[in-house]
């Protein structure tokens, strides 16, 4: 049935990927300078893939039951694009040309998916006080 | 023998059972920096038995005064477990904030409707009892 | 039947009447015919019947919500109320049937 702990688990899955994301935000601004990483090569930035999966335990009995699923963060991947160039010779990563390949993170974009992800963070636990409080109002009926 | 009071008996498991998960998962907010440590979670043991489940419910019986007794947990309301569907993290720990945060609202709110449905059933033999005077 | 004679200008609920007199359909006094067939001791039955059934439901509910196999709070809370009003409607028509009972066998005959 689509209760109230039906609820809590959905905002749940998602505060659990907003949690996720930025994690990733966070590795990519900490290396946004990482120039070796052990595979060779610079850091490559990485964001989350989400997923929507259907809730364990309900078969889609009615249409609304069908539409609501959970967030699942099926994998991380990296970005495969190319850093930005610079040319800095004397730098122990340049190559033969003296440009050392950076990483392809801009920091601007890091910060506006920060917030991005820290809003829908607060927007979940909204989500879960929100149907709390229903449940509460629900065990007032007849008081 | 059945007393007035005997279909209260479900209430007052499951509060106790409510009451015992929250102890375990504010233990697991409380290691959630702790090296290796894995969530644990409560789940009860089936408390809708048919008769013909409990059938195969053996006990077992001391046959042998030198055979060892066997001990039974009959305060515990449901079986512990350990909860890993987090992910681990590099240290080995396997908690994650929210799920544990999620679990306590779910668990407390689960205790209040069930403080609430006591009270209800009391009031309404209290009603009873006072010659439905009050 | 009206002792004397009929005096033209009254209603017939007016009419001298002997004290013992019963009155008849006739006369206009008597209310509407109540059903055949239903009784007080019936509507109380079905009342109690009531009772008994929003309570077995009621508590059906409430234990399958307290062990955690249902997740319908609003619909057990309505549920319990619902069975608790109806304990008390029995409650008081016990009470007003034991009250008549009582005015009744204090009465001087």
């Amino acid at each position: 049935m689509l209760g109230v702990f039906s609820a809590m688990e959905v905002a749940a899955s998602g505060l659990t990927a907003q949690r996720t994301r930025m994690n990733t935000i966070a590795s990519n601004m900490a290396n946004a300078q990482t120039t070796r990483t052990a595979q060779g090569g610079p850091y490559k930035r990485v964001d989350p893939v989400f997923e929507a999966v259907a809730m364990e335990k309900m078969r889609a009995v009615t249409p609304a039951e069908g539409a609501v699923s959970l967030v699942n963060v099926r994998q991380i991947v990296q970005d495969q694009r190319p850093g930005t160039l610079v040319y800095q010779p004397g730098h122990p990563d340049a190559n033969k040309d003296g440009y050392v390949q950076f990483p392809n993170v801009n920091v601007v974009e890091e910060m506006v998916n920060m917030i991005t992800a820290s809003r829908s963070y607060d927007a979940g636990v909204t989500s879960i006080e929100a149907v709390k409080g229903m449940a509460q109002s629900a065990l007032q009926i007849g008081k | 023998m059945p007393t007035l009071f005997t279909g209260l008996t479900p209430f007052n498991r499951s509060l106790d059972f409510h009451l015992e998960r929250h102890n375990l998962l504010a233990a697991n907010v409380a290691h959630v920096d702790t090296p290796n440590y894995k969530p644990r979670d409560l789940e009860r043991t089936t408390s809708a038995t048919t008769p013909f489940e409990r059938v195969f419910q053996v006990s077992l019986e001391r046959t042998h005064p030198t055979h060892l007794g066997v001990v039974t947990q009959e305060s515990s309301e449901g079986r512990v477990f350990s909860d890993l569907s987090a992910g681990g993290g590099a240290d080995g720990n396997f908690v994650s904030l929210d799920r544990e945060a999620s679990k306590l609202a779910a668990n407390q709110l689960r205790y209040d409707i069930t403080s609430v449905l006591m009270s209800t059933a009391l009031q309404g033999l209290m009603y009873a009892a006072s010659d439905t005077q009050r | 039947m009206a002792i004397g004679p009929v005096e033209p200008g009254l209603l017939p609920m007016m009419q001298p009447r002997a004290i013992d007199e019963v009155p008849t359909a006739a006369d206009g006094l008597l209310g509407p015919k109540p059903d055949a067939g239903v009784s007080f001791a019936d509507i109380l039955g079905q009342v109690v019947g009531e009772a008994n059934r929003l309570g077995h439901t009621a508590h059906a509910a409430a234990v399958a919500l307290a062990e955690g196999r249902s997740d319908d709070i609003h619909g057990t809370m309505i549920a319990t109320q619902e069975s608790g009003i109806q304990m008390r409607l029995v409650g008081s028509i016990k009470g007003k049937v034991v009250d008549a009972f009582y005015e009744i066998w204090r009465m001087n005959i």
